[in-house]
């Protein structure tokens, strides 16, 4: 077997473009090691082979007829199972919706076609977006590529764990309070939750619409940024994108650069550490941490300890939110218009529903009836409420620690990859593992997470950077840094 | 907050989920723990300011000018998100284009 | 003054009991009704979310749908700009306030006709969201009575608030031999469509005033041409009823005007039953059935009231801006209220002649071309009102509005503005006599033949000419000669000379002309 699926997207694309390769070879190839590894990941739900062989196909004769060709030609793309793709399955891990075809693309699917990229299948994760593991799907868990009985980290486990594991290059996810973040710790990837509103959530299954972003994962940062450049920017589809009038501006348009090291040294980032998070996670996680800020120190970086105050109740107040609005957005799935086969003649519709609801998974089940709590009238004021007000204090927080500072660097997760099986009783345990990662959820503010290093087990651990809305660009370029320093696109599992 | 099996019931009603009576109070238990948790919210006061804050200010504001003009979709038939194809959305169960229901 | 204050001093008003001398509230019954109105904006191009088309009804059923309407997985709402506008015309019309920023708000409820199982509108529990609130608005009593110092009486109701929401798809129910329904049938084209809602305080004291403000706010609705409520389904209200300070009962599904009165006097009556018998009114939402005439207690849909509202996240909060309500005022069509005031005063008709032609926007638009042609207006609003209009018997506005499209039809086909100024203008011209003009009128409406045709044809036109009326009077003298002699004694010789000429002529003969020659001719004789 070739070896080209190891090659970064944009790598593929320029040997593409320069017909050093012919698409339709590699995305054989990539076939040939979807089906060798997926078998021990399950990282897919849904392959589309036959038109992905067309599209390669059409791209190599566009390349011959000298037709203008897109940023991310030839590029493979696996899509999280919640962002609809016309005329392939969304059944975002649930049984509720395992026969679900939407009969629309997403926003992000448009403008990734729209640059010739290739739209491989749909990944796995955890069901409707709930989850910090991907160990709730209805298709299975998904199992880390560094150390198969561990877990790749969620809901975007699918997402992180093919990026990972050499099945395709780039892939998109979704993150509600950690959910791209979480599986790119877990498993040695980049991925960045983008500011809210930077990114169209058009065709994205709602979870907790106020707080979600699509954002892309990868192994190296110019692949970051060049996806990211190709879905950004202000969609008519949806109203709550980028049209933050404050700090977008007009109609802005957003395009992310690579710079040299020098470049970024240049800059003079000031850095900022999050003292107080990051002495709360586990030992591994803490010294690996500080290794990378010694990095920084070492290259001049202006770096200072600081703490962000409020945290403690960030993560009641995320819950709060995030199942309200869940509790909201599944009613939709009751089995009526779409779903799977199951005739309503002859059933009350009060009964039909709440059985058909049944098929949800247990979390699932679970948030919604928590987030019908919280919304029911006497409690409205005392969490839904209040819940939001915490949100503006700790934009308020951030908007302190962005005057000082550049850039923000935590962990990005408390703890190591823990083993499948192992916390799937504890609910409240899960959800304490979002800890760091929610802040920027109930902030707005982008949020990436790099490879830092790895336990004494060989379990990756992951670096989180933070900037105020509509940076992303220093994200990307701090990423590029410790990409130069550490070469972590070079750290491959053995699967 | 003072949950018990007929608390759960009525939010299960409420949210149209059906749990199997087996099930019920290790759910009871495990959402109980969560909306304890969610006390946590009690313990931050809001100073004046913050309490006067209009409701829902992380919400995003658009002006009335940007908002969607009244013009019709160019598309022949209104489902399908592409390029004038014929086909309506594929309902699950249908009577002369009627979607079929559960009886009310 | 706020701007209600102003609005309404013009007119005496009394929300509270009043004097009215038909009304047969006694004060001690306490009756409070109170209206839910909800107006489909017809006129728009597109529902209030998506780009699918507002008229629904004469598409296949589910063709006229998209990923937004039908809550597919992932989509979104994409507020229409002009709803706002039309939604904030009705508010000013009211006499709203419209804030700076409006939200939209999520009621959630599970039920086959709401695709997403909630409803996107607005909520003013938790702060204040909707387009419009605090509003005050008068209508007139049937008999426009004036009080002692001469000014019309009218009566005034609060208006809540006013929101904007979508409107849910329709439930069909087959019709079959067996009696059980094994399972409905859903038709989402309507779901999605813009509908603004209206509720007033409980400021009614009886059925017959509610139709009256029904009547006005249609009114008003076609005026500012923001919806057609002939359509089927365009407009629909529900009623609140309580009485003798006891507890408030919701009557749904009142599909007709008329059925709103029948509903409130049953309902009235009820309570007063109930009451009488010192069984205390449960407060519960009750079901008007049309067959029979009453109203039962509902199902359980309408008794659900956990709707756990919030914000829509979807939507973003929508800046008017403080110039708004201004902006808006400024390129709003004329109200039938300013329209009645222009015909008052500039076109000098009276109070009561102007209301008539404003109460229905056909006629009066019909009125306004007609004058447009001959600037006549007394003349030819007199024609309109008192042969045109009592002919079609235009003013049943108790009917169903289904059928208000028929009579308008009627109205508009058989006679043409331009054949009511032809009539006025022949009328003043003293071309023809007023009797003999009715009689063409009459014909014209029937046959649809142009008036002035008919005159032409029947040859009805005024004889004015002296020397022909002196032939008949000649005539006359010649062979009665005794009729003479008589006029020395008798004045009315004269008078009855005139009647024969009038016989003979047809009724053409001018009378004061006629009249001067006979007595002229009797002298010289």
């Amino acid at each position: 077997m070739g070896e080209l699926h190891k090659l970064p997207g944009y790598q593929v694309s320029q040997k593409i473009r320069n017909q050093e390769i012919f698409a339709e070879e590699y995305i054989s190839q990539l076939f040939e090691r979807i089906d060798k590894v997926d078998l021990k990941i399950n990282s897919f739900i849904s392959k589309n082979y036959e038109s992905v062989l067309l599209k390669a196909k059409q791209i190599d004769k566009k390349i011959k007829n000298n037709e203008k060709l897109g940023s991310l030609l030839g590029i493979p793309i696996g899509i999280k199972d919640n962002i609809s793709v016309l005329g392939l399955k969304t059944t975002c891990a649930s049984r509720i919706l395992q026969e679900y075809v939407p009969p629309y693309n997403a926003t992000v699917i448009d403008r990734l076609e729209k640059q010739d990229a290739i739209i491989i299948g749909k990944l796995n994760m955890d069901e409707f977006g709930m989850g910090t593991s991907s160990e709730f799907s209805h298709y299975g868990p998904v199992h880390n590529p560094w150390n198969q009985e561990y877990v790749a980290g969620g809901s975007s486990g699918g997402s992180a764990a093919a990026v990972s594991s050499l099945q395709v290059p780039v892939s998109l996810g979704s993150d509600t309070g950690g959910s791209i973040r979480c599986p790119c710790s877990f498993c040695s990837v980049i991925g960045i939750k983008p500011t809210y509103g930077l990114v169209s959530r058009y065709g994205l299954v709602s979870y907790s619409n106020s707080l979600e972003q699509i954002g892309p994962i990868a192994r190296t940062v110019v692949d970051i940024a060049m996806t990211l450049n190709a879905i950004c920017g202000r969609d008519s589809n949806d109203n709550t994108s980028a049209s933050s009038s404050a700090s977008a501006g007009i109609d802005q348009q957003f395009e992310y650069k690579i710079d040299s090291v020098d470049g970024i040294l240049g800059k003079n980032y000031k850095v900022g550490i999050i003292d107080n998070l990051i002495d709360s996670s586990e030992y591994q996680v803490k010294e690996t941490v500080h290794k990378k800020i010694n990095l920084l120190k070492e290259h001049d970086f202006s770096v200072h300890k600081t703490k962000i105050n409020y945290s403690d109740f960030a993560l009641a107040a995320y819950y709060v939110i995030a199942t309200a609005e869940a509790s909201s957005n599944l009613s939709r799935f009751d089995n009526i218009r779409y779903g799977f086969n199951y005739n309503p003649e002859g059933y009350e519709w009060n009964s039909y529903s709440s059985h058909v609801r049944s098929n949800f998974g247990e979390e699932v089940k679970r948030r919604i009836l928590v987030g019908s709590f919280v919304l029911s009238a006497g409690y409205y004021g005392k969490y839904y409420l209040k819940a939001q007000k915490i949100r503006k204090i700790i934009k308020n927080e951030f908007n302190k620690l962005f005057k000082l500072f550049d850039v923000l660097v935590l962990p990005t997760m408390p703890i190591l990859p823990f083993r499948i099986g192992e916390k799937v009783a504890k609910p409240l345990e899960l959800y304490n593992l979002d800890i760091y990662t929610i802040l920027s959820n109930l902030a707005g503010i982008p949020a990436m997470s790099i490879p830092a290093g790895f336990s004494k087990e060989g379990l990756p651990i992951g670096l989180q950077l933070l900037s105020n809305e509509f940076n992303e660009q220093v994200l990307i370029d701090i990423a590029t840094f410790f990409e130069h320093e550490d070469k972590f696109n070079e750290w491959i599992p053995s699967i | 907050m003072s949950t018990n099996y007929n608390d759960i019931k009525k939010l299960c009603t409420l949210s149209r989920l059906e749990i199997d009576e087996s099930e019920i109070q290790k759910t009871l238990d495990k959402i109980k723990e969560t909306i304890l948790f969610f006390n946590k919210l009690d313990e931050l006061e809001l100073n004046d300011n913050e309490q006067e804050m209009s409701f829902n200010d992380m919400k995003t504001e658009i002006k009335i000018d940007d908002l969607r003009e009244d013009l019709k979709t160019s598309k022949s038939s209104n489902v399908d998100g592409i390029n004038g194809k014929e086909t309506s959305f594929n309902f699950l169960n249908r009577k002369n284009g009627y979607v079929i229901g559960p009886r009310i | 003054m706020t701007q209600t204050e102003s609005n309404v001093n013009q007119l005496d008003f009394d929300s509270n009991n009043n004097n009215n001398v038909n009304d047969d509230v006694k004060s001690y019954e306490n009756i409070k009704i109170g209206l839910e109105i909800h107006c489909q904006l017809t006129r728009l191009e597109t529902k209030l979310f998506c780009g699918c088309f507002s008229n629904y009804r004469d598409i296949q059923p589910n063709g006229n749908t998209c990923p937004i309407c039908l809550g597919l997985p992932g989509s979104l709402p994409l507020l229409n700009k002009k709803a706002v506008e039309y939604a904030s015309m009705i508010c000013i019309s009211l006499n709203c306030n419209i804030p700076e920023k409006i939200t939209f708000y999520r009621k959630n409820y599970f039920y086959p006709d709401l695709p997403k199982n909630f409803q996107i509108t607005q909520y003013n529990s938790y702060e204040l969201s909707s387009i419009g609130f605090d509003g005050l608005i008068s209508y007139y009593n049937d008999k426009a009575e004036l009080d002692n110092t001469g000014k019309s009486k009218s009566k005034a109701v609060r208006i809540k608030r006013i929101q904007l929401e979508e409107d849910p798809g329709k439930i069909v129910h087959e019709e079959s031999n067996s009696k059980i329904n094994n399972y409905c049938l859903i038709d989402y084209n309507r779901a999605g469509v813009a509908l603004v809602e209206i509720v007033t305080e409980p400021d009614f004291k009886n059925a017959t005033d509610v139709r009256l403000f029904l009547n006005k706010i249609t009114n008003i609705f076609e005026y500012l041409g923001v919806s057609d409520p002939n359509l089927e389904g365009a407009v629909r209200c529900d009623v609140n009823v309580s009485v003798k300070g006891g507890k408030k009962v919701e009557i749904k599904n009142v599909s007709s005007f008329k059925d709103v009165e029948k509903s409130i006097f049953y309902e009235i009556t009820r309570q007063k039953t109930l009451s009488m018998h010192e069984i205390s009114v449960k407060s519960e939402t009750r079901h008007w059935d049309e067959k029979r005439k009453i109203t039962i207690p509902a199902r359980t849909k309408e008794e659900e009231d956990e709707y756990k509202y919030f914000p829509e996240p979807d939507i973003p909060r929508i800046v008017l801006g403080s110039d708004y309500k201004v902006r808006i005022k400024e390129n709003m069509p004329e109200l039938p209220i300013e329209r009645l005031k222009r015909y008052v005063e500039n076109h000098k008709l009276s109070n009561h002649i102007s209301d008539i032609l404003v109460n229905n926007k056909n006629v009066s638009d019909f009125y306004e071309e007609s004058v447009k042609i001959y600037n006549s207006p007394k003349e030819i609003s007199n024609w309109i009102v008192n042969e045109l209009l009592s002919k079609t018997n235009e003013l049943e506005k108790d009917e169903s509005i289904g059928n208000k499209s028929d009579k308008n039809r009627a109205f508009n086909s058989q006679v043409t503005p331009r054949q009511i100024a032809d009539m006025a203008k022949l009328v003043e011209g003293k071309s023809i006599n007023r009797n003999i003009a009715k009689e063409i009128f009459d014909k014209s409406i029937r046959t649809g033949e142009s008036p002035l045709k008919l005159v032409e044809n029947l040859k009805v036109e005024k004889i004015q000419d002296s020397e022909i009326i002196k032939k008949y009077i000649d005539e006359i003298l010649s062979n009665e000669k005794h009729l003479i002699e008589q006029s020395n004694n008798n004045p009315n010789v004269a008078n009855f000379i005139l009647g024969k000429i009038m016989k003979k002529t047809g009724g053409r003969a001018d009378p004061q002309l006629t009249l001067k020659l006979i007595k002229e001719s009797i002298r010289h004789s």
